[in-house]
């Protein structure tokens, strides 16, 4: 088999011919940026090929002498030596903290799903003699009635460890679905249980730390991103590869995870051993790999994934690296398509709870709608893909300092960064801005089609794309542009969101009209211009003090869990409650998909204020 | 007991767009042709109105005719070659309109100039009374360099130019505005599309009242379902008051014939299914009453027999106007 040695790295692996280059570094595990997840589309995963003959259409089209994009350059007959030119091998590892309001010095409050109690204990004597542990449990009964499991590790020396705190002892003990589990008895200790809360998004990772006086959220790109921008080509890929494909997804967002902890951890100077939880939030998929769980029954009818309801479990049977005898929860979820983020997003906006029908839209992973209020729970997923989040388009990122957040015109276009950093790329808020203010300005049609000779249109390789910032500006060195494929991508995303929501309404006998707000959620970028979100058609057209931003949610009912196992019940109860409605089997999804692949809609009576301020 | 009216009213109504232009009207026509005005469902007559009978257009081109299927070929052999000829013949055959096809502009077919083109559009206006149809070939490089030119030759004449499409539709548009014509509008079965190009059209300044839609064309026996129930379900809209569904139906069938098998296979192959001079032009002239039926008011044949058969059918068929019924 042919070897593929890998440069500067100087890593090496075995490849059969008619591999990509692409998978053979991620067999490798050598990052290279495949921003279209390998579709030869963005062209940032070109490579120099330095030794050996390749196979495949790698080359030309307009890239530079030498240059082939990994991802159409195939391993022949012959041994390769692949070199990595720097902007390929920048794949973003960077992690960013942020500041958020700090928590108050007794956090976390009592009810946790973590906590630690100081009991006092009577000691034994030959009248009351039951069993060490009997008499803790009859303790803690009185503190709170529970079923309560002290595990082996926790029992070995709790005889020792009662006598030595003169049985005045700490007890932390965690919510279980069945009860309490006691972690650990000891001394009263210093500190109460930290835990963090994460959101495992597809395309980004966010975590936040729960502890006292602390306000930090840490955010970095899903590695994971090197197998494809969206959680199918993730699924295809453990599907490829049987034996390593999931293993190794399951390592790279460990790793993320791992690192975002670090970097709280450093922030705020907290020691590892003093996180008990971690609170995992995040789409179906992302959860099954996070817990290695093999997703690939997940993509294929009738979709069914391995767990949706899932039992706490030791943080070393996932490999984070916390108190060894702390616990790693995960939300629930509904479907295999409707996962953890969104039962935490009704959680934490209160969907289920509300007197009137709302609707939740996640653009985080897929799109997913939730539509209800206390008396029903409805939702679906629209399959849109991450490109709000900036997922496989040429330019787009997370919502990071340098990420374009607005775009408005003044005469000529004008924008504005996260942070007023030079630019990196466009994030999801951005986009919004970016389409509706060139379909606005006409350099765009109603298509998303750019008017040939319109300023900033530029013609490359037989293709037009909008230059939003020059080269010279941009952070990078490259030119930060949308491309057409970029806009149909962008459209197709609105459209099926639009969609996908107008048919689940449908079936419930509603309109968009009926609903009380218009829940935004999602975690690509701050600034939600709405008019220019219904100008593309992504919202409906109604007044805009019923559409509100609600932001990362997932990550808020994570946080909203953690501090209170109550809501621990509450997420298991909205998962259970809440109906799914698929899609892909519905008559009428197509039919409405296709008429809202337009901008802002091809019914335009649905759109009245758009159209009147077109005229 | 009286009979109740079952008979339902329509909120819409389709448009009526006029080709061609008289003397008086700034063109040199001797006679215009208006379709459109129903206000219900085709043949539903004691519905609506239907001002209007379905109208007629016979192709004509200055590519040769080699791939015509015999039984169209064999009536324009003498006048292939000859456009002059040839639109003077579409009107003695009873042709309401003539349908001028550029596929001679594609390189495949002789590559004749945007001047050339001009010419053959000049020519023929010269040759016949008739108002004209222009349609493009299905290559927008070679569209854009041909239509403006041939827009432009037939300005004040009102004619029916095409195709506009949603890839391509800003050149032609913006010529059919420059010289006073009408456009058609072509979106591949889907009414989404089809709207959507006319939200287009109409944004780069196009009246809806001047486009004529064109939802693609299949025969009889090769796909003529899909084309059908989309001209019915976008008559539907348009009726129900959705002004970018009410615009009238172009059918372009002649060229769609020779596809069919059972249409043109010869007798020595096929003795089953009859004579191939009397399959061929029924089942162009059955394609065509078909689209009537479904909603189409502008028929392109190339079968001069098919047209008079068709012609019959329909004068049998089509509502007569409230006064003489
Ligand atoms: S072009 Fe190769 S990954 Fe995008």
């Amino acid at each position: 088999m042919p070897v593929v040695t890998f440069l500067p790295a100087g890593v090496s692996v075995e490849a059969d011919p008619g591999t990509s280059l692409l998978d053979a570094a991620r067999q490798a595990n050598v990052p290279i940026r495949n921003d279209c997840g390998g579709q030869g589309i963005c062209t940032r995963c070109q490579v120099e090929v330095k030794r050996g003959e390749v196979a495949g259409r790698g080359s030309g089209g307009g890239l530079a002498e030498g240059r082939f994009l990994a991802c159409r350059t195939l391993v022949a007959e012959s041994d390769l030596e692949v070199y990595l030119p720097e902007e390929t091998r920048e794949v973003e590892t960077e992690v960013t903290l942020r500041r958020t309001d700090p928590f108050p010095a007794d956090y976390p409050p009592p009810g946790a799903m973590v906590e630690t109690v100081e009991l006092d204990l009577p000691a034994p004597n030959l009248d009351d003699n039951v069993s060490d542990s009997e008499r803790l449990v009859r303790r803690l009964r009185k503190w709170r009635d529970a079923e309560y499991h002290i595990p082996l590790g926790v029992l070995k020396d709790l005889p020792v460890r009662l006598r030595d705190a003169q049985w005045r002892a700490d007890v932390t003990v965690s919510v279980e679905p069945w009860g309490s589990r006691i972690l650990r008895v000891g001394r009263p200790a210093r500190k109460k249980p930290y835990m963090v809360a994460v959101d495992i998004g597809t395309t980004a990772i966010k975590a936040q730390l729960l502890a006292p006086e602390a306000g930090w959220v840490a955010s970095c790109y899903n590695s994971q991103v090197m197998f494809g921008p969206d959680v199918i080509s993730r699924i295809i890929h453990c599907q490829r590869d049987e034996e390593h494909g999931c293993p190794a997804l399951k390592q790279l967002v460990v790793q993320d995870i791992e690192r975002l902890i670090a970097a709280l951890l450093d922030a705020q100077g907290v020691e590892r051993e003093d996180v008990w939880a971690l609170v995992v939030s995040g789409n179906t998929t992302m959860i099954h790999l996070f817990l290695g769980l093999y997703p690939v029954w997940i993509r294929r009818e009738p979709y069914v994934g391995c767990a949706y309801l899932l039992a706490p479990v030791r943080p070393e049977d996932v490999g984070v690296n916390i108190n060894p005898a702390g616990r790693v929860f995960c939300l629930p979820a509904v479907s295999s398509y409707v996962g953890a983020d969104i039962t935490a997003g009704v959680l934490a906006t209160g969907l289920g709870d509300r007197k009137r029908p709302s609707a939740l839209i996640d653009l985080g992973t897929n799109g997913e709608i939730a539509i209800g209020c206390e008396e029903f729970l409805v939702c679906c997923s629209a399959s849109a893909g991450p490109a709000f989040e900036g997922g496989g388009s040429a330019s787009g990122t997370r919502a990071r300092p340098g990420a374009v957040e607005s775009v408005w015109s003044e005469g000529t276009l004008r924008w504005r960064t996260v942070g007023d950093e030079p630019p990196v790329g466009i994030c999801g808020t951005g986009y919004i801005d970016l389409l509706a203010t060139l379909v606005r300005e006409r350099i765009m049609d109603k298509t998303g089609r750019f008017v040939a000779g319109a300023p900033g249109v530029v013609q490359r390789d037989d293709e037009f794309l909008y230059v939003l910032a020059p080269a010279e500006q941009a952070a990078g060195g490259r030119d930060i542009i949308l491309t057409q494929a970029d806009v149909e991508n962008l459209v197709r995303a609105k459209g099926a969101i639009y969609a996908a929501g107008s048919v689940l309404l449908e079936s419930l006998g509603m309109d968009w009209g009926d609903l009380e707000t218009i829940m935004l959620a999602g975690g690509f970028g701050d600034r939600l211009n709405k008019d220019n979100a219904v100008t593309i058609g992504l919202l409906p057209d109604v007044p805009r003090e019923r559409i509100a931003f609600v932001g990362n949610t997932s990550l808020q009912g994570a946080v909203m869990v953690a501090q209170d196992a109550a809501n621990y019940w509450k997420a298991r109860d909205i998962a259970g409650k809440m109906t799914y409605f698929e899609l892909s089997t519905h008559p009428d999804f197509m039919d409405r998909f296709v008429s809202a692949c337009f901008l802002p809609h091809t019914d335009t009576e649905k759109f009245p204020s758009v159209s009147a301020a077109q005229e | 007991m009286p009979v109740p009216d079952v008979s339902e009213r329509l909120s819409g109504a389709i448009n009526e767009v006029t080709i061609g232009a008289t003397e008086e009207q700034g063109g040199s026509r001797t006679r215009t042709v208006t379709i459109g005005g129903e206000t219900s469902f085709p043949m539903l007559s004691f519905e609506g109105r239907y001002p209007h009978p379905p109208a007629f257009a016979l192709q004509i081109t200055a590519a040769d005719v080699d791939d015509w299927h015999a039984e169209a070929k064999k009536h324009v052999a003498d006048v292939a070659g000859d456009l002059e000829k040839w639109a003077g013949k579409c009107e003695e055959w009873g042709a309401d309109l003539i349908c001028l096809d550029l596929a001679a502009a594609h390189p495949d077919s002789g590559g004749r100039s945007p001047e050339q083109c001009a010419d053959d559009v000049k020519r023929v206006l010269g040759a016949s009374g008739l108002p004209l149809v222009v349609w493009g070939t299905d290559t927008d490089e070679v569209d854009n360099n041909i239509l403006p030119k041939c827009t432009q030759a037939a300005a004040g004449e009102n004619c029916l130019f095409g195709t506009a499409k949603e890839l391509n539709y800003r050149t032609l548009a913006a010529s059919c505005l420059a010289d006073s014509h009408k456009i058609i509008a072509e979106a591949p079965s889907d009414i989404n599309l089809s709207k959507q190009l006319h939200i287009l059209l109409k944004d780069v300044g196009v009246n809806l009242q001047d486009i004529i839609m064109h939802p693609t064309t299949g025969a009889l026996g090769f796909g003529m379902v899909y084309i059908y129930t989309t001209i019915e379900r976008g008559r539907i809209a348009g009726l129900s008051g959705d002004t970018l569904m009410q615009q009238p139906v172009v059918v372009n069938i002649g060229k769609e014939i020779g596809r069919v098998k059972e249409a043109v296979s010869p007798e020595e192959e096929s003795p089953q299914w009859g004579k191939v001079q009397v399959r061929a032009p029924l089942w162009e002239a059955a394609t065509a009453v078909g689209y009537v039926e479904a909603g189409a008011e502008l028929l392109v044949l190339r079968n001069p027999e098919a047209l008079q058969q068709a012609k019959t059918a329909l004068e049998a068929l089509w509502p007569k106007p409230p006064e003489s019924a």
